[in-house]
This record gives C-alpha cells, sequence and structure tokens, in this order.
C-alpha cells in the first residue's frame, strides 16, 4: 500500500514537472497560438493561469498542435 | 468579451464583494478566537488554525452552494451570484490552510512522507469510528484546487465550455466528501448533539433549495404553450414585460429570452456565451441585451455582440398580434438579423 502511494505520488511530481517544462514553451509561443485574446494580455493574467498550465498542460499541447 | 486577459477584471463591485468578503472572514477569525481562548485555555495556535480555518472554509462552501439556487428561485440574490468565483478561491484558499496545518500537525513528524501518511497511518476503512477521515478531506480539497486554478475565463474557453462545467460540478462530490470528512472526523470526538444538528442542517438547507429550484425549473419547461400556424406559439402579453426588461421562455426545448425595448420586441437565445447565464433575467443597457452574470452584451435584432467582441447568439422570430407576443421557437443561426416586431400605439 504504501509503495503503491509512494509511486504514485511520483508519478504525479512527473507529471507536473514536465508541466514546468512546458510551461516555459507555452509562454514563449504558444499562448498565443491556442488563444489569440492573450496576445497583449497583462503578466497578472499569465501568473494567474500558471498553476493551471502546469496541471492542465496536456489540453493546451494538444490545442496547441492541431493550431 | 475583452480584448486581452487581465489578471481579474476588476470594477467598483467586485473589489467591494471581496473587501466585504474578507472582512467577514476576518472578524470571524477574531470571534472564533477569542471564545476558543476562553473556552479552551491551553489550545494550541495549530489547533486554532486548523479549527477555524475548517470552520470558515465549511460556512463559505455552504454559502457557494446555495447562491445558485437562490438566484432561480428569486432575482434578489443575483448580486452574491456575481462573481461567485472570488468566493470559491477564497474558500478553496482557507481549505489549504486547513489541510497544510492538519497534515503538517498529525502527519509531518514521522519519517513518512505526510502525503503518503495521510493515506496509510490509519487504514480502518470497516470502522466509522476510527475511519481515516482525513483521506475524504484531502480528496475534496484536491477537486478544489482544480476548480480554483480554472476559474479563469481563460480556463473556461481553453478547455471547453464542457469540460470545465463538468469538472465544476465535482463541487458536489466534494461537498460529500467534506460532510464525510466531519462526520466520521470531528463528529467522533465531539460527540455533542448540536454539531450533528448543524451538519445535517447545513446539508438539508443545501439540498432542499436545490429541489425547490429544480422543481421551479421543470414547472417552466412543461408550460405548453398554444399553438397558432406557421410554427408561432403565443407566450405572453406585452404587458407581462417591463421596458427594458426581459423574460425567459422554454418552448418545444428551446431556451428563449424575449425582450421588450424602445417599442419593440425581439427574442434571442437564453443561454449566455460566457458560462451559459441566463440572458432573459438580464437588462436592455446601451441598447444591448446585458447578461445579469457578468455583463456581456448582445444586440437583441441580430444576437451579436457589438464589435469589437465576437459572441453571437441565435435569434427567432416575434410576431405581435394586437397585446400578444408570438415567438417561433425554431432558432435561425447565430447572428441572424430580425427585425423586431413593433408595438403599435
Ligand atoms: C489534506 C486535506 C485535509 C486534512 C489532512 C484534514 C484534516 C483534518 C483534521 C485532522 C481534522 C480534525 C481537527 C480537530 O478536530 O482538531 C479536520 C476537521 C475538519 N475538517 Fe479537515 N482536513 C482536510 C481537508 C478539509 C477540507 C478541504 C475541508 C473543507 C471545508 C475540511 C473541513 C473540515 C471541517 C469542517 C472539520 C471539523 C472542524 C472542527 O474541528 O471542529 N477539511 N480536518
Ligand atoms: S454568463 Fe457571464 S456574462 Fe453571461
Amino acid at each position: 500500500m504504501e509503495q503503491i502511494i509512494q509511486i504514485a505520488i511520483y508519478l504525479d511530481l512527473g507529471y507536473l514537472i514536465l508541466g514546468i517544462v512546458f510551461s516555459i514553451f507555452f509562454y514563449r509561443k504558444g499562448i498565443e497560438k491556442v488563444d489569440e485574446v492573450t496576445i497583449g494580455s497583462t503578466r497578472g493574467f499569465k501568473l494567474i493561469v500558471f498553476p493551471g498550465v502546469v496541471v492542465f498542460w496536456p489540453f493546451l499541447l494538444y490545442k496547441w498542435m492541431k493550431t | 468579451m475583452s480584448l486581452n486577459y487581465t489578471a481579474v477584471g476588476w470594477n467598483k463591485q467586485k473589489k467591494q464583494y471581496v473587501k466585504i468578503l474578507w472582512l467577514g472572514i476576518l472578524a470571524f477569525l477574531i470571534v472564533f478566537a477569542a471564545l476558543q481562548f476562553l473556552l479552551h485555555p491551553n489550545i494550541s495556535v495549530e489547533t486554532l488554525i486548523i479549527r477555524w480555518s475548517a470552520i470558515t472554509a465549511f460556512i463559505l462552501l455552504h454559502i457557494i452552494l446555495v447562491i445558485g439556487p437562490l438566484c432561480r428561485l428569486n432575482d434578489r440574490y443575483l448580486p452574491l451570484l456575481y462573481n461567485r468565483r472570488h468566493l470559491g478561491v477564497s474558500m478553496f484558499l482557507i481549505a489549504a490552510i486547513h489541510g497544510v496545518f492538519g497534515t503538517i500537525q498529525f502527519h509531518a513528524l514521522g519519517d513518512v512522507n505526510p502525503i503518503v501518511s495521510i493515506f496509510t497511518s490509519n487504514q480502518n476503512y470497516l470502522e466509522i469510528s476510527n475511519f481515516p477521515f482525513q483521506i475524504l478531506g484531502f480528496c475534496a480539497l484536491i477537486i478544489f484546487f482544480l476548480m480554483a486554478i480554472s476559474s479563469h475565463d481563460f480556463w473556461l474557453k481553453n478547455l471547453s465550455p464542457k469540460f470545465w462545467k463538468a469538472m465544476h460540478m465535482l463541487v458536489y462530490v466534494a461537498y460529500g466528501l467534506i460532510i464525510l470528512h466531519v462526520a466520521t472526523g470531528a463528529l467522533q470526538y465531539e460527540t455533542h448533539l448540536i454539531y450533528w444538528i448543524i451538519l445535517i442542517a447545513g446539508f438539508l438547507l443545501v439540498a432542499s433549495l436545490h429541489i425547490v429550484s429544480g422543481i421551479k425549473e421543470r414547472g417552466n419547461l412543461r408550460k405548453t404553450y398554444q399553438l397558432q400556424e406557421e410554427g408561432f406559439y403565443e407566450v405572453c402579453s406585452l404587458s407581462d414585460l417591463e421596458e427594458n426588461c426581459g423574460k425567459s421562455v422554454f418552448i418545444n426545448a428551446e431556451n428563449i429570452a424575449i425582450f421588450k425595448y424602445n417599442g419593440k420586441v425581439s427574442a434571442v437565445n437564453n443561454i449566455c456565451k460566457h458560462q451559459m447565464g441566463p440572458i432573459g433575467e438580464g437588462k436592455i443597457i446601451d441598447d444591448c441585451i446585458t447578461c445579469p452574470w457578468h455583463g456581456y452584451q448582445y444586440m437583441p435584432e441580430n444576437g451579436q455582440s457589438p464589435p469589437p467582441f465576437k459572441e453571437e447568439l441565435s435569434t427567432y422570430n416575434v410576431r405581435l398580434l394586437k397585446d400578444k407576443i408570438w415567438v417561433n421557437p425554431s432558432p435561425l443561426p447565430e447572428g441572424t438579423l430580425v427585425k423586431a416586431a413593433k408595438i403599435d400605439i
């Protein structure tokens, strides 16, 4: 039991780290392709959606790939 | 509806809303702390924080859950709905304080990873009085976290409204988990009857308001309108509508908003493109239908948002026969121009 949970936590952690790596590229290029309304948006906006980018990154990657 | 995104689209009402909310939260902290020190002079600060944040988040969660049905029952409560998301994010932050302190207090002292410890330190799944209730709180907190981080409009659009809505409906799952978290946790040693009464009364309030508002909505859906030739249905009299105000009608499962303004009557789809707000409960402001929830605007004759915005609603043909309003419930493509029905004086 303990081991399964430990593994699950490491998997989640890995997923979130991938999300952080993804966010670097996403903020440089992807975000404006995925949603043109973000062009010219404020830093506060980019900060406030950051946790979401790290968690929901596969959605954004999929949308980015489709553009 | 915005040209570009900002962190929070602040305006006067929102600032006031958040100010009142946090003043209330702080006032409750002071009263609660004073009472706890009076009743339990030996209480530790950690325990105080765990209890204060638990009860504050619990109360906020109830407020959040009753706002929806209250607004469906009476327009008076709409100002509460306006920016319910600030309530939600505040509730998550306070619940997170509770979760973090609870985890530190009970799970961070051993050599096991605290999160692993939440799941493994107690495995009495079959015993109610010793149930691992913290797992339930943990799962609820994850749901609140997902809702809080996706509360910006950017997520509504980019996760797709359907997925977003489904994810935010999980709040009901989280509510169930919290009820069980309290019932199998704190209420197993705080056995005074009053705690059970509060817990059950809160649940009954939330449940009954949902049922009553659901019945009311079903009643509206069921209402049958008399058919006229050519697909038009008589929906109401002109005098049932106030100037510059709307009315929601359901015909053949179509959800339609009709508006009376400037000697004319128009009909558009009743579901706002922003977050599915009830357009028909809005008003005409600056010649535009204005959604009561967050103020998205649409022109009444073509359902289009005024440029440069791009949202479009379906429109419907409307006729006036004497003082009766007739609507054809077949929706026209979104943004189609339909000449408003003119009121003869
Ligand atoms: C990681 C997540 C969580 C952990 C580890 C946790 C842990 C605890 C613990 C140890 C208690 C007993 C405290 C005491 O009686 O001194 C408690 C009570 C309680 N918790 Fe949680 N909890 C979590 C999440 C939540 C969430 C998300 C809520 C949401 C509202 C919540 C609401 C409550 C309430 C209302 C009580 C009873 C308050 C009282 O002590 O009188 N918990 N929790
Ligand atoms: S639902 Fe937000 S403006 Fe209509």
